[in-house]
């Protein structure tokens, strides 16, 4: 027989000073789900553990709990055949009451902030007809509406974590729930959702991925709730003010302090001899290029390795991202028309492979400017790629090369990278190809750097707390190194590390950029 | 025990129990007792819509409406409770609209209608395929608009009465396991149906009949309960509900040949039959060895429909079939089997939602006004709870306008701190396993056919459950949420509801709607057109019989 072990956190306050994990193993058969799993365990060895459940099919969000850390629905998470253990816990960011059970009020509280309920000032006459309203008027609001108050994106919400005034993402949904609705007369939502925390999320996506029912919460909500909070003039911030001015009269979100690496390179970079694997154009992005030269070169050292020529045009402008991010969807015209065409044309000449080295521009250029193109008519006659997924994915990787180095890391898995859909595993896989990188596994994925969403520009205290807690939950698991990719992760690790040193908390921890680690593991070329 | 005084509790925080709390918190002090969260109620589950004559599709009024329902409930439906119901349903679905409730509509801008199954013509407003979580939602926003009082995660264990007259109830708050007595000057029973009791069920875990035991061990007449619905689509294993607005939308039905089998059975109205007619139909394929590959299901096909139109109308069913059946169903059939959905019979009540005892009220699932008789259309349970909660709000605000704060029943409160206490005794045998049988038998023998020695059958297996239930007892020695207690004092309640159904199949010699006899095979309007009728006496179940009040459509033959 198949079994397969659960690890369930215990906890009876009567008995019980703190939670504790037992173990449990149970018979499994295709279809397991947690929920079943649970049941059996009631059934067949302990009476008395303690879990909510209801519908079991995803519907009445009774179940809510965490699987692997992960916030989820119990009955809609099915146990995977070669599953070896897995872990359960209650929803995290709530008092337990008993083992899987937690006090949902504080979740139910904060919804009741937002004004939960349609506003309307005139009272319906009941003459046994409907109010008539066109089906496109309500199509936003009935795309929210799937929201079934489970909890799990107040769980797995990282901002949450170290702040605990934010209104959280559900009752945010709830709240352009009812701002698109047109019946709703109550005209003060958006400076409400605003002042409820609205700037307060990184985008990092969390709530989005525990959502059981794939509410669209980062884009569909979040930033468009930022869009129309920009529309009706209750927002740029006056932090994100200074940021987009900056990238308006520089072309980049930080400024010029040394020489750019687009400067520094010729456009063709192909120092190797004979044929190239492949033909690429590098976007760098304003933080690689204007702070992060090294993991620049560390980038075009990597493709002349592996024999691909790299072009670096140096007129290319800012991704938008800033702008996106809060809300200004409006200003994005002329960063897509810069960049989209300068791309189009070196795919007219065959270069068609775009790689970007920063996954915030990655994500950008992935998700929103194919829309904004669409709208703008502009074509699309290339592909963007990842430097790491086009590693992974496009060229035959030169392994041997690698030298042995020796490090025990744990990867972080940068939130752009995830938004862009690129699996953790490309990233985890490649690391593995160098000989000597121990990698810890992580508890869970996800946790937040802290630096995306225009958060470390508008509450610089909340995206250090964030990167401060990602640091202690590395070290929490014995590790004091992280390896990443993106580079607002490593400037906002960066960042408190320095301020912690500083304050004279020196942390001992090292972050080690993805790139650099690579390319030095090469040695610069040619060699 | 604490004392907690409202003028009127409302038992069950679904539809039903919601609206009429909306309804008498206006004017009265009013809370609403939940062992669940109200936005985990069962009626968030409701799929397809809820059925209301607004005529949007095709021209309509509230007479062909009540046809219609009265046909479906195959004439054991009281007619003037009928025509309640669709007199005002149009008014509750215009007023939860104005409440923000997004129901889907026309390119104009009215409602949009759909096909059920039984409908003449499209009649059933929806949104998408989570009309009941919509609703839901909806009336519960107006809860925390209104500031209603809940007591949520607090289980009912009995209701206090005196003289004939409802003045309370005991309930235990699950959080810390201390039981109160709530006083109230009338209370409301909206605690749904019982489904649990079938080991095959669309129905919530908490879905154990609660209100309805708790009412007939109070005194109170419970009627028809052998008319137990089953639904003809549910996710093999797991019995997940497909709403029937997979059919409406244009769902087929195939055997195991690939044959649409209902054009055999319901020649005009095929897919679109009522769910007793078409429960039998796939039930007959099975047992005669057309399921598919033999085996206990057949295929609802919604190939047709296309993905695009799929995304836009059952959303819900096309993720339910993915994450639980592992089928993409703009490309594959679903695999579907009947299982019990919806519980016909219930508290007896009269078309204000009086049970009968004085101050004690119902509506929704738990009630049996009669609107249903003895087949659910399909869309007319939402109907059911908007329309006859308010109406019960209605009247239990007019029922305590004469009534002072009743005293304390002193001698309830030992009997029942005993009768719980009695749970946590060191007994033998283990609730789960007895569950687990009731379950079994139920399904096995009171299901989709029944006949009287299988019945008969049930019934002294029941006996033996109940003596085990006597002896067993709750492992489980915490009282901070105490999930094994709660299953056993429902254990007790599923108990009742499982013999009244038992007694009531026996009992009735005929085959009608959804209760089918293979040993008597018609309808016999000569001597069963008539309410089965239980009450508790010496501690068995007392039956009697009640006419059905036919005042619009003269019984005939059913066909579709």
């Amino acid at each position: 027989m198949k079994e397969v072990k659960l690890v369930i956190s215990r906890y009876d306050p009567a008995e019980d000073d703190r939670p504790h994990y037992e173990k449990y193993i149970v018979p499994w058969k295709y279809g397991l789900t947690v929920l079943d799993a649970l049941n059996y365990i009631k059934e067949n060895i302990d009476s008395s553990l303690s879990f909510r459940q209801g519908c079991r099919s995803a519907i009445c969000g009774s179940c809510a709990l965490r699987v692997d850390k992960r916030g989820c629905l119990a009955c809609k998470t099915m146990i995977a055949e070669k599953t070896g253990e897995i872990i359960i816990d209650p929803l995290n960011h709530y008092k337990v009451i008993r083992d899987l059970v937690v006090d949902l009020t504080p979740f139910y509280e904060r919804m009741k902030q937002i004004q939960p309920y349609l506003v309307r000032n005139n009272t319906v006459q009941m003459t046994g007809k409907e109010m008539f309203i066109r089906p496109e008027a309500l199509a936003e609001a009935k795309n929210l509406r799937d929201c079934i108050l489970c909890g799990s994106c107040h769980s797995d919400c990282n901002t949450l974590d170290v702040d605990n005034t934010f209104c959280g993402p559900a009752a945010l949904v709830k709240a352009l729930r009812f701002a698109s609705d047109p019946r709703d007369e109550n005209k003060g939502r958006l400076a409400q959702a605003v002042e409820l925390g609205l700037y307060k999320c990184p985008v990092d996506q969390e709530c989005e991925f525990a959502c059981p029912k794939e509410i669209n919460i980062r884009r569909g909500t979040i930033e468009r709730l930022r869009y129309l909070a920009v529309k009706n003039e209750l927002a740029p911030l006056p932090e994100h003010k200074k940021l987009i001015n900056s990238v308006l009269s520089t072309g980049g979100i930080v400024p010029v302090k040394a020489k750019p690496t687009t400067e520094m390179f010729p456009e063709y970079i192909k120092k190797f001899n004979g044929e190239p694997q492949a033909e690429v154009l590098l976007f760098l992005g304003c933080i690689i290029n204007r702070r992060k030269q090294n993991v620049a070169e560390a980038i075009i050292n990597i493709f002349q390795n592996n024999h691909v020529a790299v072009h670096l045009p140096g007129k290319v402008t800012c991704c938008g991202s800033p702008f996106m991010r809060i809300g200004q969807r409006d200003s994005m015209r002329p960063f897509v028309e810069k960049n989209f065409s300068i791309f189009n044309e070196y795919a007219s000449r065959g270069i068609t492979d775009v790689v970007t080295s920063c996954s915030g521009c990655n994500s950008t250029f992935r998700h929103d400017f194919p829309k904004l193109a669409r709208e703008f008519e502009i074509p699309l006659n290339f592909r963007i790629y990842d430097v790491g997924e086009y590693m992974s994915e496009k060229i035959v990787l030169d392994v041997e090369g690698l030298k042995s180095t020796n490090i025990r890391a744990m990867y972080h898995y940068p939130c752009h990278i995830r938004a862009s859909g690129l699996a953790e595993n490309i990233y985890i896989n490649l690391i593995q190809k160098i000989p000597g990188v121990e990698l810890v596994k992580v508890p869970k994925s996800g946790y937040c750097c802290g630096g995306g969403g225009g958060v470390r520009a508008a509450f610089p205290d909340l995206a250090d707390r964030l990167a401060i807690r990602r640091i202690e939950i590395a070290k929490e698991s014995g590790i004091d190194t992280l390896i990443t990719n993106c580079p607002f992760c490593v400037l906002s690790f960066e960042r408190v590390l320095q301020l912690k040193e500083e304050t004279g908390e020196k942390m001992e921890f090292r972050i080690i950029d993805f790139y650099e680690m690579f390319s030095e593991a090469y040695g610069s070329f040619p060699n | 025990m604490e004392i907690i005084t409202h003028d009127i509790i409302v038992i069950g925080a679904g539809l039903a129990g919601q609206m009429a709390a909306l309804e008498t918190s206006q004017s009265s002090d009013t809370a609403i007792i939940s062992k669940v969260h109200p936005l985990r109620s069962h009626s968030g589950a409701a799929q397809g819509g809820i059925n209301a004559p607004f005529g949007n599709a095709t021209p309509d009024d509230w007479e062909k409406h009540a046809f219609d329902t009265v046909k479906g409930s195959d004439y054991l439906a009281d007619q003037d409770a009928v025509e309640i119901l669709c007199k005002n349903i149009t008014s509750r679905i215009v007023e939860t609209d104005s409440f923000g409730a997004i129901f889907d509509r026309m390119p104009d801008g009215r409602l949009a209608q759909r096909p059920f199954g039984g409908g003449s013509f499209p009649r059933t407003c929806y949104a998408g395929d989570a009309t009941g979580h919509e609703i839901l939602n909806t009336l519960y926003e107006q809860f925390i608009k209104n500031n209603v009082k809940v007591y949520e995660e607090w289980l009912l264990t009995s209701l206090i009465v005196e003289d004939n007259a409802c003045i309370g109830a005991f309930a235990i708050n699950l959080k810390n396991g201390e039981a109160a007595y709530f006083r109230s000057k009338a209370v409301i029973v909206a605690t749904g149906g019982c489904g649990r009791v079938f080991e095959r069920t669309t129905n919530s875990h908490q879905s154990t009949g609660d209100g309805i035991s708790m009412a007939y061990r109070a005194g109170a007449q419970v009627c028809d309960m052998e008319f137990v619905q089953f639904h003809p689509t549910t996710l093999v294993g797991t019995n997940i509900l497909i709403s029937e607005a997979a059919r409406g939308e244009g769902g087929l039905l195939l055997n195991g040949d690939n044959e649409r089998f209902m054009e055999k059975y319901a020649p005009a109205a095929k897919e679109l039959a009522p769910r007793d007619i078409v429960v039998r139909s796939i039930q007959t394929e099975v047992n005669e060895g057309r399921g598919i590959g033999g085996g206990e299901f057949v295929s609802l096909d919604l190939k047709g429909l296309g993905r695009e139109r799929l995304l836009e109308k059952l959303p819900q069913i096309y993720k339910l079939a993915k994450d639980f059946a592992n089928v993409d169903v703009a490309e594959a059939c679903i695999p579907v089997q009947p299982a019990q959905h919806y519980t016909m019979g219930g508290i007896r009540t009269n078309n204000r939602g009086e049970s009968s005892i004085k101050g004690l009220f119902a509506c929704g699932e738990c009630a049996c006004v009669s609107v249903h008789g003895a087949n659910r259309l399909g869309g007319n349970s939402l109907a059911e709870t908007l329309v006859f909660g308010k109406i019960a709000g209605a009247k239990a605000l007019e029922y305590i306008r004469k009534k002072g704060t009743p005293g304390i029943l002193k001698e309830a409160v030992g009997k029942e701190e005993n009768r719980i206490n009695h749970l946590f005794r060191s007994g033998d045998g283990s609730i789960a396993e007895i569950r687990k049988e009731l379950q079994k038998v139920m399904w096995e023998k009171v299901g989709v056919f029944r006949n009287e020695k299988d019945i008969l059958g049930a019934l002294k297996t029941l006996r033996t459950l109940e003596e085990s239930y006597a002896r067993a007892g709750v492992k489980d020695g915490s009282r901070i949420f105490n999930t094994e207690m709660m299953q056993a004092i429902e254990l007790g309640f599923m108990l009742d509801n499982a013999e009244l159904i038992a007694k009531g199949a026996l009992q009735r010699r005929e085959s009608r709607g959804s209760h089918f006899r293979t040993d008597f095979p018609d309808r016999d309007d000569n001597n069963w057109l008539v309410h089965t009728i239980f009450i508790l006496k010496d501690g068995k179940p007392h039956p009697s019989f009640e006419p059905v009040r036919i005042t619009l459509f003269k019984p005939e033959a059913r066909k579709y």
